[in-house]
């Protein structure tokens, strides 16, 4: 079948208000800093197509609202997302504590396993306070990829999405096989039931 | 319709198909029931008349088929068999004329079922006579073998679903499954197909749409809200968003400037766009609808003055404080319609993906809403519960609000515009000014050069003589006079004149005005001319007193006007001739005399006052004193000699003609 990406990737972003998540998005899909969201909206939706390993990988990124009230609503946004974008602000304390409750609710709502840390805002050392042996130390032992990003500066941010994305392909790729098998009796049944549905979907 | 009667016996009103239920003169003397067969009937007789397109004929082998195939389900109810059986025959029968099968019809519950299936059949016609046409829009190769081959894999679906909506153990979710599976069964056929081969991929994705939009709004009766849960979850969530409905933007935390006109324009777009999706039929149409209000809502947070871009963080709480605005009817049935039977790969990713996850997480929000979550105390939160229920409808005070607010739009409208046209107003007055000060500097220039150029030379003035300030005080009757002279005086300082520059001795200032003046060949005979006024003295007494006071010699003016003097037959002619010439009467100018001896006397004007008719002398004496004046001087001789000279020249003439 002919089309013009041999992938298509959903990713979400999360972490709490203000840490820069729609401006690491913006940064990434337009390359501008402070432009505005609602520019490029109503073409593509913030996707950006990238090229790893010669496939053609689109990429369509969903923003979250960080805000403590929504933590318990979110979880609509999990529904097929293959890799999840963790992003708290060096400059705030507090984001960084938060990350270990936005783990948690990734392994509530989702199965999915491909995440990244990112710690964005890093342009300014004198007001930085997560240092970074704290949060490569706290990255390992969770088992995380980590970033330090400034989407003002435009610091990493190509990286770190480039690394979320081989990321999520290669256990795309790992996992190919089965959920071809899943397919596969999905059709042939005409049915199946519905944890196979929400798997597939998932991962 | 009746007959007119003064008493309506019941069986007036009733059906006139004597079916027992009561008629109404609006469905002319029908019931109800009765009203609408015979509609039905009308319609379908005018509908059979018309020619039934080729494509019906096209899929009509597969009706009977599908029919026959049609199994009785193994519901104990008789009654759903009967209903299938009529249907099966129904279609066995669509041939036949309808109005055939309606004479046989009575006025059971059965019949009316058959009634509603047959007109779906009708309506399924319908749907699919749109399809076609629909993607004959689209000019593809070999349309006829796409066509049927969709129209088909329609028929499997519909069936499908009817078969499942009828069966008791509907379980709508399993339904929505089956569906899901039979779209991505449709899209592998589409890859598959060589059928298909020639039509681009994002053709398939429309026909897909197509397909997708004709069975869910045929099916929109049956698989729209199927089960009581989800009516259930509609009034909950409707009356949980009425007892929510005073919650404002800043509860919310959501960057909604409510004082931006813009804005608040864009909030009501957005809240139309919501509560339009209960309108639509299709599950793609009412995400576009669920796509539409969340545009508008980016609209509103970039009109808000945010920093930087409209983030999800800013976007969630809009979105909820839009939803709580608009309360869009039987929300749940519509959001799980759109999750069921969408393409799951529509809701799954893409712009309405996203906007759809959000309305569910707002709609999550909504349910779960506590006094936490608007950071406010729970004795705060109760309150504004409670306050809510005892006020007006939600209703009511957002219909009075909207006036209210729309009053107060429009006069702020008012009011600007108001503002432009005062300071356009202002803005003209000022150039008005502006023009009116240079049209004085223009003038004042222009006079100013034009003095230049010819400098402003003392005419002769008709005023001619100069007085004491004493008379004026004295009430003397020449106080009128010493007005305009006063005037005249000032001027005359004002004024750069030769002669002011003259500097004699104020005495003799003012004699030399005056005999400039006195002397003046245009100076004619004023009305308050004093030699006019002595002339009123008889000559006689004007000589005796010629050197005397003048104040003297007016006491003793004769009153005693006798004007046949002035004919100038009398004595007093050949007297004036014998007056002094010019010389003399100037050196003897009252006036001149007068004021000179007033200088003397100084109390020369106590005189005058006592004369009783000092006042009333000026005016009456006009006309006569004029023409008087003239005569006492020199006009009378020359006159008459004139007369007698023309008289005789005249007369010699005469004679030297007739000679």
């Amino acid at each position: 079948m002919a089309r013009d990406y041999d992938y298509l990737f959903k990713l979400l972003i999360i972490g709490d208000s203000g840490v820069g998540k729609s401006s690491l998005l913006i940064r990434f899909s337009d390359d501008t800093f402070s432009g505005s969201y609602i520019t490029t909206i109503g073409v593509d939706f913030k996707i950006r197509t990238v090229i790893i390993n010669n496939q053609r990988i689109k990429l369509q990124i969903w923003d979250t609202a960080g805000q403590e009230r929504f933590r318990t609503i979110t979880s609509t946004y999990y529904r097929g997302t293959h890799g999840v974008i963790i992003v708290y602000d060096v400059t705030n304390g507090e984001s960084f504590a938060n990350v270990k409750r936005w783990l948690q609710e990734i392994q509530q709502n989702c199965e999915v396993v491909n995440k990244v840390l990112v710690g964005n805002k890093d342009d300014d050392p004198s007001r930085k306070v997560v240092i970074t042996d704290d949060a490569k130390r706290f990255a390992q032992q969770m088992d995380i990829e980590l970033f330090e990003t400034s989407a003002k500066d435009n610091i990493n941010v190509e990286e770190m999405f480039l690394a979320i994305t081989k990321q999520v392909l290669t256990y795309k790729l790992q996992n190919a096989e089965s959920v071809a098998q899943n397919d596969d009796r999905r059709i042939k049944l005409g049915g199946g039931s519905k944890n196979n549905k929400k798997k597939k979907k998932c991962c | 319709m009746f007959q007119p009667s003064l008493r309506i016996a019941s069986k007036d009103l009733k059906c006139r198909q004597g079916c027992g239920f009561y008629g109404n003169s609006q469905f002319e003397g029908l019931c109800s029931k009765c009203f609408l067969q015979k509609k039905e009937q009308q319609r379908r007789s005018t509908n059979l008349q018309l020619p039934i397109p080729s494509v019906s004929h096209k899929i009509d082998p597969s009706l009977p088929k599908s029919a026959d195939e049609q199994k009785p389900t193994n519901s104990p109810s008789t009654s759903r068999n009967t209903i299938k059986k009529e249907h099966g025959s129904l279609k066995k029968n669509f041939g036949k004329t309808m109005s055939t099968i309606f004479t046989k019809t009575g006025h059971s519950p059965r019949n009316k079922n058959v009634d509603q299936h047959s007109t779906k059949s009708d309506k399924d016609k319908q749907y699919e006579i749109e399809l076609i046409s629909q993607i004959q829009h689209y000019k593809f190769q070999g349309e006829g073998q796409i066509i049927q081959k969709l129209l088909k894999e329609k028929q499997i679906i519909d069936k499908i679903i009817k078969d499942f909506m009828t069966s008791d153990h509907k379980n709508i979710d399993e339904l929505s499954e089956i569906v899901q599976n039979f779209y991505i069964k449709l899209k592998q056929l589409m890859s598959n197909d060589q059928r298909f081969s020639e039509i681009p991929d994002s053709d398939k994705e429309d026909l897909m749409d197509l397909f997708e939009k004709s069975v869910m709004t045929q099916n929109h009766g049956i698989l729209f809200s199927p089960c009581e849960e989800d009516e259930r979850n509609d009034s909950k969530i409707s009356s949980r968003i009425k007892n929510l409905n005073w919650i404002t933007a800043k509860h919310l935390a959501c960057g909604i400037n409510e004082l931006n006109s813009e804005c608040r324009d864009l909030v009501y777009t957005a809240i139309t766009d919501l509560v339009a999706i209960d309108s639509y039929l299709a599950p793609k149409d009412k995400l576009e609808c669920i796509v539409k209000c969340c545009r508008n809502i980016f609209a509103v947070l970039k009109h808000s003055g945010h920093n930087g871009p409209a983030s999800a963080d800013d976007f969630l709480p809009a979105l909820i404080f839009v939803v709580l605005k608009a309360n869009p009817a039987r929300l749940h049935s519509n959001m799980n319609f759109i999750n069921r039977f969408s393409n799951a790969s529509r809701i799954m990713s893409g712009e309405g993906g996203y906007y759809f996850t959000n309305l569910s997480c707002a709609i999550t929000f909504i349910e779960n809403l506590s006094n936490e979550s608007l950071s406010l105390s729970k004795t705060e939160f109760d309150e504004f519960l409670l306050a809510n229920g005892s006020i007006n409808t939600p209703w009511e005070t957002a219909l009075m609000a909207c006036s209210c607010f729309n009053d107060f739009s429009e006069n702020m409208k008012d009011i600007e515009e108001l503002k432009k046209r005062t300071s356009t107003n202002l803005e003209a007055i000022e150039k008005f000014n502006e023009a009116l000060s240079t049209f004085n500097d223009y003038i004042d220039e222009s006079i100013n050069a034009t003095l230049s150029r010819a400098p402003l030379s003392m005419r002769p003035i008709k005023t001619p003589k100069d007085y004491k300030p004493g008379l004026a005080e004295a009430g003397h009757y020449q106080s009128n006079l010493l007005v305009s002279f006063d005037e005249v005086q000032s001027k005359k300082s004002n004024i750069t004149l030769p002669l002011a520059s003259i500097k004699t001795s104020d005495g003799n200032f003012l004699n030399i005005t005056d005999n400039l003046f006195g002397s003046s060949p245009v100076s004619g005979p004023s009305p308050f001319d004093d030699n006019s006024l002595n002339g009123l003295a008889t000559p006689e007494e004007y000589l005796l007193n010629a050197a005397s006071d003048y104040q003297s010699g007016l006491t003793n003016i004769n009153y005693d006007f006798d004007l046949s003097d002035l004919s100038g037959d009398n004595s007093i002619a050949e007297n004036i001739e014998n007056l002094p010439d010019t010389n003399v009467i100037d050196k003897h100018d009252p006036f001149g005399d007068n004021s000179a001896q007033d200088e003397q006397n100084g109390n020369a004007s106590i005189l005058d006052t006592d004369s009783p008719n000092q006042k009333v002398l000026p005016s009456p004496l006009k006309p006569t004193i004029q023409e008087y004046k003239g005569f006492s001087h020199f006009d009378i001789p020359s006159i008459s000699c004139n007369k007698g000279s023309d008289f005789v020249n005249h007369k010699t003439n005469k004679e030297e003609r007739l000679e």
